[in-house]
């Protein structure tokens, strides 16, 4: 099944970085990129995504309450929260909005486990 | 270089000089908050990038500056100075790695003990912010290393004691040898002597303890090296901007394979009168397109002076922390725009300038209160558009500049003799620090690795194209101002044919063209003069200020260029005058640089080397 994968990172290295770890593993699956909250709405608006991948730290809007308001534009689509810092608060407020938590650097495996269940959860609803 | 690791300089430099900004501005105001969250989220990315790239000791390195902000974010600690000065030593050391990473190739192997040492200050109080001192790159690894020495000293009980003693004394004495502090490294030896005799080592260890809080004073006279400041070596341009080139890029085809058709029209026998309209129509729409082509190219080059500005609060108030001066450094106008080239090259003049009005314009602070001022001196940095020209002006509020001393000087390093100097107003004689020979080799800095006074500063403004004027006050300030070019891209030029030779002249220099008979053309003194618009105006023959062989000819009609040098008029003999043209102006390259008199080169439409003239460097040379 080819996707739509949205990833949200101020840091274009860090998208970069996805993009190869995605490029890996799902050749065929349409990326789109945003670098801040903003962008990433506009994008979804224009045309839903399947999974999004969204860094906690960013200027404006934290990737925690971007989020939030994917969540409630599509209430089904598989969302992951990246950060550095594997912090409690970040990890309870990441489960509050039924978004997973994901711990910076990205490794392939920990990209390719979320990936998995998150088509597993996509086909579920199917 | 790989292209995670291109992006990962490029982004991290970006985000060090973010956050830099928001340090400095956190300096000024502890408690705003939006700066305190944008550095946090600067370093905080800044360490992302290091993991993705696998540079760990840089990562570890701001893992530790990202906590202590964490803990101020949460306001367990204060924002206070040796905050700000830790996370800046933290910029210090990234800047360090992220040149070595361009240098190479690769990261830097040596990284990890640096991050280490780094971590230890950082855990060992203020120590950073010492480490921090300008001109002393390792000081920090030195005062570890007699901190160690002392540590040695301290153990009286330990085995083999003597043998220990010695050790650690001629450690400290080497290091601060190569500190270049030799007479502290004597005055080691002899208390080393007395205390071993003695048994009492406090007064060693009092000894060993002012040598490490010593704050290095630089010297005087050469003035604390300043901190590097590395080009800008990427270019962020708007997509908008480049959208529009590429549609120009179309368009330019299109216009190319119209022009084809006319050449098929020309080779299928169309008459001149035929053909005509059609190509005067290419023509038309290619000048169209050219123009449109090279005004969003040179748009692409447009640069906020921002990007010069942002590193000198950073320097000025390291050096002013050095020297020991307060300093309320204000900066106005950063967004002003300029070309990519100015942009460049204006950092060092500046750097030339702001440190010289920290270093000889603002007085030490009981000079100060001495004569009635505030404590804390004014510096300010401005710049603003003015028609085609971007002024940038340094004003400080201090002792201002002496004519007296300066003619004093001047005299002294033979820029003038008595009888030139009284001659001179306050003014002209003020202008004097601009001659070559002015600035003593004592006074030179070593910035970039070779020596500038004003002289090299006003030579740089003047290469590209600008201008330096200074005013003073004694006692109340010095402003020195640069008048630059918005564009250095297309010069409008004036050839000039001298010996067969064709050259150009920024016609921003020309008054006039004048054909002077001989009669008109009278000696003055060893030289000669004509008289126009009723001014009497030196002569000066082109062949001999472009040092040609050509004997000048005796004519009875000559072509002269008056040109307009510091408000002096000079009249120039040529062959011929020629045309005006808009020439793209290259920086002169390779034997061309180092030849004195020459402001750049143009690539004429036929395929020539149009070497365009730096009239006032050429004057003054001959």
């Amino acid at each position: 099944m080819s996707l739509r994968i949205l990833v949200v990172d101020d840091s274009r290295l860090a998208r970069m970085s996805v993009a190869k770890a995605l490029t890996a593993s799902h050749p065929d699956w349409e990326r789109l990129e945003a670098a801040n909250a903003d962008e990433a709405i506009g994008i979804v608006k224009g045309n839903p995504v399947d999974i999004a991948l969204v860094d906690f730290n960013m200027p404006g809007r934290d990737g925690l309450e971007l989020a939030a308001e994917l969540r409630e534009l599509a209430p089904r689509m598989p969302v992951a929260v990246v950060s550095a810092n594997h912090q409690d608060e970040v990890l309870r407020r990441a489960r509050n909005v039924g978004a997973t938590f994901l711990v910076k650097p990205l490794t392939q495996k920990a990209i390719d486990d979320f990936l998995t269940e998150a088509v597993a959860r996509l086909e579920a609803q199917n | 270089m790989n292209e995670f690791l291109e992006v990962f300089v490029q982004e991290s430099r970006e985000l060090a000089s973010q956050a830099s900004e928001d340090l400095l501005a956190l300096e000024r105001h502890t408690g705003d908050r939006g700066r305190l969250d944008s550095a946090f989220r600067a370093f905080h990315t800044m360490k992302g990038g290091a993991g993705i790239v696998e540079f760990e000791p840089m990562a570890r390195a701001l893992h530790g500056i990202e906590e202590l902000l964490a803990r101020a974010r949460s306001g367990d600690t204060p924002v206070n100075a040796a905050l700000i000065g830790n996370c800046l030593s933290a910029l210090d050391l990234v800047h360090a790695w992220l040149n070595a990473i361009q240098a190479q190739d690769a990261l830097p192997a040596n990284a990890a003990p640096e991050a280490d040492r780094f971590l230890r200050r950082l855990q060992g109080g203020n120590r950073a912010v010492a480490a921090r001192q300008p001109g002393v790159g390792n000081l920090g690894l030195a005062h570890d290393l007699l901190r160690q020495q002392m540590l040695i000293l301290a153990d009286e009980k330990g085995a083999n004691r003597a043998g220990r003693f010695a050790a650690a004394i001629h450690a400290a004495t080497n290091i601060l040898r190569a500190l270049g502090r030799p007479e502290e490294a004597e005055q080691l030896v002899a208390i080393a002597a007395s205390c071993e005799q003695t048994g009492d080592i406090r007064a060693l260890r009092a000894m060993l303890a002012n040598a490490i809080d010593a704050q290095t004073t630089p010297e005087r006279n050469a003035g604390p090296a300043a901190p590097e400041i590395e080009a800008v070596r990427t270019l962020r341009v708007d997509i908008g901007r480049i959208d529009f080139i590429v549609k120009l890029a179309g368009e330019l085809t299109v216009a190319k394979n119209a022009l084809a058709h006319a050449v098929t029209l020309a080779r299928e026998g169309a008459t001149g009168e035929a053909l005509f309209p059609v190509l005067k129509g290419h023509q038309t729409i290619l000048a169209r397109l050219v123009e449109e082509l090279q005004q969003s190219v040179l748009g692409l080059r447009v640069l906020p002076l921002r990007q010069v500005f942002q590193r000198f609060p950073r320097m000025v108030r390291d050096l002013a922390e050095s020297l020991d001066k307060p300093v309320q450094f204000t900066m106005a106008g950063e967004e002003t725009d300029a070309d990519k080239a100015i942009v460049d090259n204006l950092a060092e003049p500046l750097l030339h300038v702001l440190r010289n009005a920290l270093d000889h314009g603002v007085e030490q602070r009981e000079d100060r209160l001495g004569a009635g001022k505030t404590e804390m001196a004014t510096i300010t940095l401005s710049a603003r558009r003015e028609a085609e020209h971007v002024v940038i002006e340094v004003a400080d509020d201090g002792r201002g500049i002496d004519p007296a001393q300066v003619r004093r000087v001047a005299l002294q390093r033979g820029i003038r003799d008595e009888s030139e100097l009284t001659a001179l107003t306050d003014q002209q004689t003020i202008e004097l620090i601009f001659e070559p020979g002015f600035s003593t080799a004592a006074q030179v800095s070593n910035l970039s690795g070779r020596g500038v006074g004003m002289d090299a500063v006003r030579s740089v403004i003047r290469k590209l194209g600008g201008t330096v004027h200074i005013e003073s006050e004694v006692g109340a300030g010095t402003t020195v101002r640069f008048a630059v070019p918005f564009s250095v891209l297309v010069t409008p030029v004036m050839t000039i044919e001298v010996a067969g030779q064709l050259y150009g002249i920024p016609l921003e220099r020309v008054v006039q063209t004048q054909r002077l008979k001989r009669e008109q053309i009278v000696p003055l003194g060893t030289a000669k003069a004509c008289v126009i618009r009723g001014r009497t105006i030196p002569i000066l023959q082109g062949s001999d200020l472009l040092s040609c062989t050509e004997a000048p000819s005796d004519q009875r009609e000559y072509e002269a260029v008056v040109v307009e040098i510091g408000g002096q008029w000079i009249a120039v003999l040529v062959d011929r005058a020629g045309e005006h043209l808009q020439v793209m102006l290259n920086p002169p390259g390779g034997l061309l640089a180092v030849t004195r008199g020459i402001s750049g080169t143009a690539l004429l439409g036929d395929g020539r080397v149009l070497v365009v003239l730096d009239l006032p460097d050429l004057i003054d040379t001959a």
